[in-house]
């Protein structure tokens, strides 16, 4: 077993923690350092998500592989605060003026950025999948959503798989993916035709049979699921919520000042 | 088009949240208004499914490639199951990728899922006139090519008004109009690609294209 599914299997406090109580107490969280303005909140922002972090007992691989996909878009961003926004020039490079204010906000864009993103994580990576649906029913989620995230969750596999294959089969056929022309837009919306039509008759097939296997008569969990609430998942729930309120005041009273 | 976590304030995260909730409940009000709700799950399930594996079909457009959103097909194929279809495809594309975010997921159905209702009631059209070959084109290349030039107009009308870049009105407007024309080339292959699935979907099986 190597070191990164040892991590996932190990149960840590953020592991135990009900789903029930963890799933609206992190995006509490989440919005309270959306709400985050001022630089001098960034430190304990930016510490706090390193905390429930290293509480996860995640890996530091899967966080820096998650930050690789926003990195563009973040490096746009950067560049058109620190030129374009702000009064106070600190220098002038050609014909544009890099601005103070520009590259405290572009900092802390990118510090809330990565705090969400490590608490994201958290709450991606520790909570367990069989429940999730049942849990978000009870917190109001509509049946017909979670019914269908479930069956997408199967079948974003079961179509990745069909396409990869298909377009193996198209390039060994000669279909060269570099050059665009109207054939080969035709030859892809075929391919991409056929995928939903196979999709779409195998998930009527496995939803008949799962509705005939009594799915949907009624909203209960699978055995062992439901977990009581203990005093530790209240504790955990208090402790977050407090942060994230914490988080809200001191901008509210900084704004204030 | 997905606007990751932490570049928009809390207010209009919130704010995206709510709106993908009175939208999604008017969607899902529509959907209980059929005599059997959950026929349309799988279907919307698959598209659900093939919105996020879209993200890795790339078209070649000289000098760069680009890859497909299905806004538009999205809204053709699902009716009024294609917003919380769209919920759902966002909702595993910040989960399991990182494109998009968990507080900017309403944000972000809103400025994509809005479009492909535009999208359907376009594709509707076909009613008045006809669900022959031609009509079937043309009323899939408008759904595919307007559903993304309307959710990019959308997102960066949101990045605009959000971030402060202290620029005047008629700059704003400039660079929404610039942005939104850079993603024209995108919307020509988006609707000629969601006519040619529209199209074989007729042949292959009408009844896909019929309103769930």
């Amino acid at each position: 077993m190597n070191r990164n599914s040892g991590s996932r299997n190990r149960q840590t406090p953020m592991k135990r923690w009900k789903t029930g109580l963890k799933v609206p107490a992190l995006m509490v969280l989440m919005l309270a350092y959306a709400f985050a303005r001022n630089p001098i909140l960034i430190p304990p922002v930016v510490l706090s998500a390193v905390i429930l972090f290293i509480l996860s007992g995640l890996p530091v691989s899967m966080l820096l592989l998650r930050l690789r996909v926003p990195i563009s878009f973040l490096v746009v961003m950067t560049l058109l605060l620190a030129f374009f926004s702000g009064h106070t020039r600190l220098m002038t490079l050609g014909p544009v003026v890099l601005r103070l204010e520009g590259l405290v906000l572009a900092a802390v864009i990118l510090a809330r950025v990565i705090s969400i993103m490590i608490v994201s994580i958290v709450l991606i990576h520790t909570t367990p999948s069989a429940g999730l649906p049942g849990e978000l029913n009870r917190l109001g989620i509509p049946r017909i959503l979670t019914d269908m995230a479930v069956l997408t969750g199967r079948y974003i596999g079961v179509l990745g798989e069909d396409y990869t294959l298909m377009r193996r089969a198209m390039r060994l056929r000669g279909y060269r993916k570099n050059r665009f022309s109207i054939k080969g837009l035709v030859t892809l919306a075929s391919l991409t035709g056929t995928l939903l039509i196979r999709g779409f008759e195998q998930s009527e097939r496995v939803f008949r049979a799962m509705k005939l296997r009594g799915y949907g008569t009624s909203v209960s969990s699978p055995d062992g699921w439901t977990m009581r609430t203990r005093a530790r998942d209240i504790v955990m729930t208090v402790i977050v919520i407090s942060a994230a309120v914490l988080v809200i005041s001191a901008e509210l009273l900084l704004r204030g000042a | 088009m997905h606007i990751p976590d932490g570049v928009l304030p809390a207010g209009v995260c919130i704010a995206g949240y709510a709106g993908t909730a009175a939208v999604n409940w008017f969607c899902l009000r529509r959907i209980h208004r059929r005599s059997d709700p959950v026929e349309g799950i799988p279907r919307a399930s698959v598209m659900a499914a093939a919105f996020f594996v879209a993200s890795w079909i790339h078209i070649p457009v000289p000098p760069t490639s680009v890859h497909l959103v299905l806004t538009g097909l999205m809204g053709v194929i699902l009716g009024w199951y294609a917003f919380p279809a769209i919920l759902i495809g966002l909702f595993f594309q910040a989960v399991l990728f990182a494109h998009g975010g968990l507080t900017t997921l309403g944000v972000n159905t809103l400025t994509i899922g809005l479009p492909s209702l535009l999208a359907f009631a376009i594709f509707n059209l076909r009613r008045r006139f006809g669900k022959g070959k031609l009509p079937t084109m043309i009323l899939g290349f408008l759904a595919g090519g307007l559903g993304v030039a309307v959710a990019a107009a959308l997102t960066f009308l949101v990045l605009i008004r959000t971030v402060p870049l202290y620029l005047n009105i008629r700059t704003e407007l400039s660079a929404i109009t610039a942005m939104t024309l850079a993603y024209i080339p995108i919307a020509l292959v988006e609707g000629t690609f969601t006519a040619m699935v529209a199209v074989f979907l007729l042949k292959v099986k009408p009844e896909m294209l019929e309103e769930l």
